[in-house]
């Protein structure tokens, strides 16, 4: 489980921005193993569509997901600025690709709010909690639950996220 | 790290791990030549040649020992190459006694290489010098009269001949180099190939030539090799014709006497010349292969931006002097990447190459085992080893060996039969085990089977249900198909009495756990009253494997050139619909044939349609089907690596592979995708 579970007021942890859909989301930054401008990839037939292939990561042959069609959201085309993290999960190396990475962030644990029993129990297990970064409320993935290649099925039925508009305005991660 | 039993010396600490780690590999190889040349001398005490091969590995022994100071193993060495010494100048004979008393010798070192290894002290072998003293005391034994009969090999090898088989290919024919290794497969079923001439890789180079010389080492008639050389696209064949072929080199055609030549250079087991070695650290290896994988894709960069450049160069806005110098440089340039290219592909073969290792020493340690095991259970058993050659990769080899001591001594534990029960049965009262090895696919077969009495179905049913492992109603209901699946239960025993050998409940499940812990798989096939066989397959997690490659779409396609019946064309008249299903007629063969697209699920639908440009006839698991593809590449060497390493296993394929330009190509699974293609084109849905 990450650290922003357990909440230790003292310790900052660094997270990494990206965005989805003009959604804001974090990476504990030490899963992260390195951000990529998207590789050529190679589509892998029997598998579900979130699955956008193979690729070549210098001798490494990793998956690369799409978090769009894994959230269910809308696919985009790639651009300028969409990139590829990728992760380590376990024994695994796994790539994503997002929207665009937007920045390094460090957050005081006391600055992170713990996903709400009522989100984990009936909504995405992935997400590990809630952090308000200026006007935006960013979404806390847990990289475990999200991108194990065993659990990207129950991912993608949980559907995407909940939306950040009722999550604040519920009051479960507004100050 | 001074013990008792080791003098100090001059080593340096540093110095001494690396030497003790050198004399440990080297005893440990000296062992296995020195078991295997008394197991020789056990069958035939008279081989003047294999009692100077023990000799030669005793002193070796000794000498590094005496090196490093490990006294106590010097002592018994001493004593037995004194009694070597003896036995090769024919002063005495070797017996029963001497090769028991030389095999608790080499369990002696191999004691001492463990506890070298764990830095324990050494035992000191007085019992062992004194027993080899004993040997030499006991009355001189003349060696049994050797028999004046020629000596068995030439024997068995009466009714093979050699023979050339001479394969004009049709003119204009693609992928000359592919049809060839396609038609060496074939006619090595028949026999052993000696050599061709060109070889597929010349064909590669030399495209327009037509014509194939093959020296075939065969039983078969002549009809048989005809037919097996006559493929599509070859225009005749002919079998030791007369005439040399122009720029070929002709062998001696098969006249069993004129062809004493070539398989005297070619065939005959000559000692083969010791190849200069040196030990590396495995993980040394591993550091170059990954290096070697960044270079790959470095180099694919280089191309690419090469690429990019190239219509920079073509267009001259204006030709000035200083344009014309930047063309040269880009045309340097150009050639440098070119010669990259060349360089990274051969180091990567390269290192790769240093990864595998021939099955065959692990095998031979079974030689020993089979004989102890077989000699303490009363049972008479013969190893039979086929497939030696075969390479894998190193790390697999450290895995595989207890999973086969265990199938090994089930086999000769539990399968094999008393030599009364044999005789009684009818059987040859001398039972036979067979370890054999062999690549299919992207795969290493490895089979460990015996002519025992075979699993009793009913047996397990009554074991099974006495252990609790399956309720007596469902029991009862189980096919003896299932049943033989039981064996692979934790707690699962068979042996009615246990013995030290077997038999303690730690089993099959063990052996099942460590195969898939290396990505295998095990699998058992028992006839009963004539024997089981384990087959474990192991994928070449780092075994290159010769592929043909595809291309559908955007999407290279990689099939193991062994699953490769054939490649050819197919006539719009040659395909039939049958019910909705395509058949199509290759020279009176009618076989499923389906679009390489269409045999596999695709999320957004299918890969559009492209013109068929040839048909693979696949092979696998006694299966074949016709598979169109739109496009062929040739055959490629290829790095396999499971899909599972960073993912999971996908249906229909056995991994995947980096292409010389970093791109990734998948790796069809033969037989699931046989699967696949005929129940898609029995009209049920792609999953």
């Amino acid at each position: 489980m990450p650290s922003v579970r357990s909440p230790d007021t003292t310790t900052a942890s660094q997270f990494v921005g990206f965005e989805l859909d003009a959604q804001q989301y974090l990476f504990q930054i030490e899963r992260i193993q390195e951000i990529i401008t998207p590789a050529r990839v190679t589509r892998l037939p029997e598998v579900p569509a979130y699955v956008l292939g193979v690729s070549n990561l210098r001798g490494t042959i990793i998956p690369v997901i799409d978090l769009r069609l894994l959230f269910g959201l809308p696919a985009r085309p790639i651009d300028a600025d969409s990139r590829t993290i990728v992760v380590v999960v376990g024994s695994r190396t796994v790539g994503c690709t997002v929207d665009a990475v937007s920045h390094v962030i460090r957050l005081a644990a006391d600055q992170l709010k713990p996903a709400a029993d009522a989100v984990t129990t009936e909504g995405p297990h992935y997400v590990a909690g809630f952090a308000r970064i200026g006007d935006d409320i960013a979404i806390v993935l847990d990289v475990d639950q999200l991108l194990d290649p065993a659990l990207l099925e129950r991912v993608h039925r949980a559907g995407g996220p909940p939306a950040p508009d009722r999550l604040s305005s519920d009051g479960t991660t507004a100050r | 790290m001074p013990s008792p039993g080791q003098r100090t010396n001059d080593f340096s600490p540093a110095e001494m791990a690396e030497l003790l780690g050198v004399f440990i590999d080297e005893t440990g190889d000296q062992c296995d030549q020195l078991v295997q040349a008394l197991l020789a001398l056990e069958q035939d005490p008279a081989q003047a040649d294999q009692i100077a091969i023990a000799f030669r590995m005793v002193h070796s022994i000794k000498g590094s020992a005496g090196m490093l100071g490990f006294d106590p193993i010097t002592a018994v060495a001493h004593q037995l190459e004194s009694h070597f010494e003896r036995l090769r100048s024919g002063a005495v004979g070797v017996d029963r006694r001497t090769i028991e008393v030389a095999l608790a010798c080499v369990d002696y070192f191999r004691g001492c290489n463990e506890r070298l290894a764990q830095a324990a002290p050494l035992e000191h072998g007085e019992s062992l010098i004194e027993a080899v003293k004993g040997l030499a005391a006991a009355a001189p034994i003349p060696a049994p009269p050797a028999e004046s009969a020629p000596a068995g090999p030439q024997a068995t090898l009466g009714e093979e001949r050699q023979r050339l088989v001479r394969i004009r290919l049709a003119a204009g024919l693609g992928l000359p180099d592919a049809k060839a290794q396609l038609l060496l497969k074939r006619l090595s079923g028949l026999g052993v190939v000696v050599r061709s001439d060109p070889t597929p890789a010349e064909f590669a180079a030399h495209p327009d030539r037509r014509v194939l010389d093959v020296v075939l080492r065969s039983g078969s008639t002549p009809a048989a090799i005809l037919s097996a050389a006559d493929a599509d696209g070859v225009e005749s064949v002919e079998l030791d014709p007369t005439e040399p072929a122009q720029s070929a080199t002709p062998p001696q055609p098969g006249e069993t006497a004129g062809a004493t030549s070539v398989a005297a250079s070619l065939a005959a087991p000559e000692p083969a010349a010791v190849a200069e070695t040196m030990r590396v650290a495995v993980d040394r290896l591993d550091v170059l292969l990954d290096l070697a994988g960044e270079l790959v894709v470095n180099r694919a960069r280089f191309a690419q931006l090469v690429a990019d450049l190239a219509p920079v160069f073509r267009k001259p806005a204006a030709r000035t002097p200083e344009w014309e110098a930047h063309q040269r440089r880009y045309g340097e340039l150009v050639e440098s990447v070119d010669q990259l290219t060349r360089v990274v592909e051969n180091l990567q073969r390269g290192v790769l190459g240093t990864r595998m290792v021939p099955i065959g020493p692990l095998f031979g340690r079974f030689r020993r085992s089979v004989r102890d095991i077989a000699y303490e259970l009363g049972k008479e058993v013969v190893l039979e080893v086929v497939g030696e050659q075969t390479e894998i990769d190193k790390r697999m080899v450290d895995e595989l060996g207890d999973p086969l001591v265990h199938l090994v001594r089930n086999a000769i534990d539990h399968g094999i039969e008393s030599a009364e029960v044999r005789a009684a049965a009818g059987k040859p009262v001398i039972a036979t085990l067979r370890l054999e090895a062999s690549h299919r696919g992207n795969e290493v077969v490895i089979a460990v089977a015996d002519d025992g009495g075979g699993i009793d179905p009913e047996k397990i049913r009554g074991r099974a249900v006495a252990r609790g492992l399956v309720p007596a109603e469902r029991a009862a209901a189980l096919q003896p198909r299932e049943l033989i699946e039981l064996i692979w239960e934790p707690g699962f025993s068979t042996a009615d009495a246990v013995s030290n050998i077997s038999g303690r409940g730690v089993g099959m499940d063990i052996v099942r756990t460590r195969i898939t812990g290396l990505s295998g798989s095990i699998e058992v096939e028992s006839t009963l009253g004539a024997g089981t066989t384990f087959r474990i397959r192991l994928p070449l997690t780092l075994a290159i494997s010769r592929c043909m490659l595809v291309r559908l779409a955007d999407t290279p396609f990689a099939i193991p050139v062994e699953h490769v019946r054939e490649i050819v064309t197919v006539a719009p008249g040659q395909v039939l619909s049958v019910a909705g299903r395509r058949v199509c007629d290759i020279r009176g063969e009618f076989l499923p044939l389906m679009d390489l697209g269409r045999v596999f699920a695709w999320s957004g639908g299918p890969p559009p349609d492209e013109p068929q440009a040839a048909v693979l006839v696949i092979r696998a698991g006694g299966r074949v089907a016709a598979i169109g593809v739109p496009a062929l590449l040739g055959t490629r060497d290829l790095v396999i690596k499971p899909l599972d390493d960073n993912f999971r296993r996908v249906r229909g394929l056995g991994g995947a592979g980096v292409l010389g330009d970093g791109e990734v190509c998948l790796l069809i699974d033969a037989a699931a995708m046989i699967d696949m293609a005929v129940r898609t084109s029995a009209g049920e849905e792609p999953r």
